[in-house]
C-alpha cells in the first residue's frame, strides 16, 4: 500500500506547517498553564512535597498546612507507640508579623520550626545539613532567595518577628509560598516566636515509617484512637493542600477558569488551522473517492495525516515547554512538570488534531466529485 | 451486448431562483469494445452525464445500467466498490498527487483493491512500458510534462 498520507506530509510540509505550528503553540499554551497551575498551587504544599516524612499529623480536617491549629502531645506518644513507625518530628508553624527596616512596612510571614539534625525530615530536599546546622544559633532564620528584596534584609540583615530579633543566616530555593513569605527556623526559636501558645504545642507531628510499613494503614490505625488529632499520608495531605487552594479560593479558581479559556482558545485555532490544510488537499481526496476508493479509506488518510501532525507539532510544543521550563525556573517563577497533566494535554491536543481531521472529513463527503470532471 | 445504458436521466441544477435541465430524459447505449465520443457545446451537460454514467453523480431521474449492475438502486458503497473495480477516469486538469511518482500513482488505486505491493509494482511497470514511460516512472508530476502526465 503506498503511504499517501506521509507521502504527501513530507512533500507538501510547507502546507501542513501552519497546522504544525497552531498544534505546537496551543501545546504550548496547555503544558504551560498546566506547569503553572501545578508551580503555584504545588507551593501551597511545599512544606509536604520538599519533605521526606511518610505520615503527617495535624488538627482534624485541615484542609492546608498555613490553616493548622496546635496539637496536643499524646499525639507524639500515639505514633511512637504504633509498631509501624520509625521516628517521629515535630513541626511548629508560627504566624508572625516581619518588620524590616524602613520602606518595606509589614510583611506576613509563616515561620517553620524544624528540627536542626542532620537527617531532619522537614524540607529534606530544599536544605543542606550544614544549613539546617546553622539554624541552631538563637533566631537564626533562613528564607527562600526569592523572597529577600520582599523581606528588605540582606544574607546576615536582621528584622523583628513578633517583635523578636532574628537573623538571616542563609538562603534556600524552592521554599516560596504561595500567600507569604516562608521563613525557616529551629523548634526552639519557632516556639521563642510563637506569642499564642507560648511554644508549649506544635500544629503536625511527622513521621518515618519503618521499611515494609504501609502508610495508609498506619494512618487509618492512627487514626482509629486519635482524639483532637488526624493522620495524613504525606502524599494525601499535599493533594488535600492543593485541592483546597485550587478549588476553595478565588485565586485557585479564577486560574482554572484560565485555564479553560486557554483550552478553548487552541481547540479552536489548531482544528481551525487544520481543517484549512486538509480542505487544501480536497481535490486530491475527491480524485481518490472518484477512482473508487470509500470515505471510510479517505477518513483513515486523513486522520492519518491529522495524527501525524498533532505527534510533531505535539514535540515541537513539549521541547518548547521544556525550554520555558527551564527558564522560568532559573527566574524563580513557580513551574512545575506534573507528568499525569501532561499526558492529559497532550491527549487533548491530540484529540483537538483527530476531531478537526474527522470534521474536514465531513465536509469532503459534501465535496461534489463530479467537479473533477469540469 | 451493451456495457453501459442509460434510460430517462434527467438532471437539473438550480443557479439562485434559475432552474436550468441540462438533461432531459436522456438514453444511450454504449457498446463494449467500441471507441464513443461525447461531443456538445459548452455547458450542454457533458460532464454531468459522465459524471453520472460512472456513478459520480445520481441523477434526478432516469437509471444506468453498467455491466448488468444498476447503479443507483445500491448504495454509496457499492456504487464506490464499482468504479474501483471497472472504471478509469482521464482528468481534464490530471489530478495526480505531487507526493507520488508515476509508479506510486498507479499501484495507488491497486492497493485500495487489495492487491499486494509486489503485484501492484509489477502490474504498475507493465502499465507504464505499455504506455512508454519505463524511463519515467520514478519522476514526480512536476517532473512530467503534460503529454506524460
Amino acid at each position: 500500500m503506498i503511504p499517501l498520507a506521509r507521502k504527501t506530509l513530507v512533500h507538501e510540509w510547507r502546507r501542513f506547517l501552519p497546522a504544525m505550528l497552531a498544534v505546537a503553540f496551543s501545546g504550548l499554551l496547555l503544558l504551560m498553564q498546566a506547569a503553572l497551575v501545578f508551580g503555584i498551587f504545588g507551593a501551597t504544599a511545599v512544606y509536604i512535597t520538599a519533605s521526606d516524612a511518610d505520615l503527617w499529623v495535624g488538627y482534624p480536617g485541615t484542609q492546608s498546612i498555613e490553616l493548622g491549629r496546635p496539637i496536643a502531645p499524646r499525639a507524639r506518644t500515639a505514633l511512637l507507640m504504633d509498631s509501624g513507625i520509625a521516628r517521629v518530628e515535630p513541626f511548629a508553624w508560627v504566624d508572625g508579623d516581619w518588620r524590616g527596616p524602613a520602606g518595606t512596612g509589614g510583611v506576613s510571614v509563616f515561620v517553620s520550626g524544624i528540627s536542626t539534625d542532620a537527617d531532619g525530615m522537614i524540607f529534606s530536599d530544599v536544605l543542606t545539613p550544614a544549613q539546617r546546622a546553622s539554624l541552631k544559633e538563637p533566631f537564626a532564620v533562613i528564607v527562600d532567595r526569592a523572597d529577600l528584596p520582599k523581606l528588605g534584609v540582606p544574607i546576615g540583615g536582621q528584622a523583628l518577628i513578633n517583635g523578636d530579633l532574628v537573623r538571616i543566616v542563609g538562603v534556600a530555593s524552592g521554599i516560596r509560598a504561595l500567600g507569604g513569605v516562608n521563613v525557616v527556623a529551629s523548634l526552639d526559636t519557632a516556639r521563642a516566636l510563637d506569642n499564642d501558645t507560648g511554644g508549649t504545642e506544635v500544629a503536625y507531628y511527622v513521621a518515618r515509617l519503618k521499611p515494609g510499613a504501609n502508610a495508609a494503614a498506619v494512618a487509618a490505625r492512627i487514626d482509629a484512637h486519635a482524639h483532637g488529632y488526624a493522620a495524613w499520608t504525606s502524599s494525601s495531605f499535599a493533594r488535600r493542600a492543593v485541592l483546597y487552594w485550587m478549588f476553595q479560593t478565588g485565586a485557585g479558581l479564577g486560574v482554572i477558569f484560565l485555564a479553560l479559556v486557554v483550552f478553548i482558545v487552541g481547540a479552536i485555532i489548531t482544528s481551525q488551522t487544520l481543517m484549512g490544510a486538509i480542505a487544501g488537499s480536497v481535490r486530491e481526496y475527491a480524485t481518490l473517492h472518484a477512482l473508487g476508493v470509500s470515505l471510510g479509506s479517505l477518513r483513515r488518510v486523513v486522520l492519518e495525516q491529522a495524527a501525524w501532525i498533532g505527534v510533531c507539532g505535539l514535540i515541537a510544543g513539549v521541547l518548547l515547554s521544556l525550554g520555558l521550563i527551564g527558564l522560568a525556573r532559573l527566574q524563580d517563577v513557580p513551574v512545575e512538570l506534573n507528568l499525569p497533566a501532561w499526558i492529559a494535554c497532550a491527549a487533548l491536543v491530540m484529540g483537538i488534531a483527530l476531531v478537526s481531521g474527522a470534521a474536514a472529513v465531513r465536509a469532503l463527503r459534501n465535496a461534489d466529485p463530479a467537479l473533477l470532471l469540469r | 451486448m451493451s456495457a453501459l445504458v442509460a434510460k430517462d436521466l434527467c438532471m437539473g441544477y438550480t443557479s439562485g431562483k434559475l432552474r436550468i435541465e441540462v438533461l432531459r430524459g436522456l438514453s444511450l447505449s454504449v457498446d463494449a469494445g467500441r471507441l464513443t465520443l461525447i461531443a456538445g457545446p459548452s455547458g450542454c451537460g457533458k460532464s454531468t452525464l459522465l459524471s453520472i454514467l460512472s456513478g459520480l453523480q445520481r441523477p434526478d431521474a432516469g437509471s444506468v445500467i453498467a455491466l448488468d449492475e444498476d447503479l443507483f438502486r445500491g448504495d454509496r458503497h457499492a456504487r464506490d466498490r464499482f468504479r474501483l473495480q471497472h472504471t478509469g477516469f482521464v482528468f481534464q486538469g490530471f489530478n495526480l498527487f505531487p507526493a507520488l511518482t508515476a509508479l506510486e500513482q498507479v499501484m495507488l488505486p491497486l492497493g485500495y483493491m487489495g492487491v499486494d505491493d509486489r503485484a501492484a509494482e509489477m502490474r504498475g511497470r507493465a502499465a507504464l512500458d505499455e504506455v512508454g514511460l519505463s524511463d519515467r516512472m520514478h519522476l514526480l508530476p512536476a517532473e512530467l510534462s503534460g503529454g506524460e502526465k
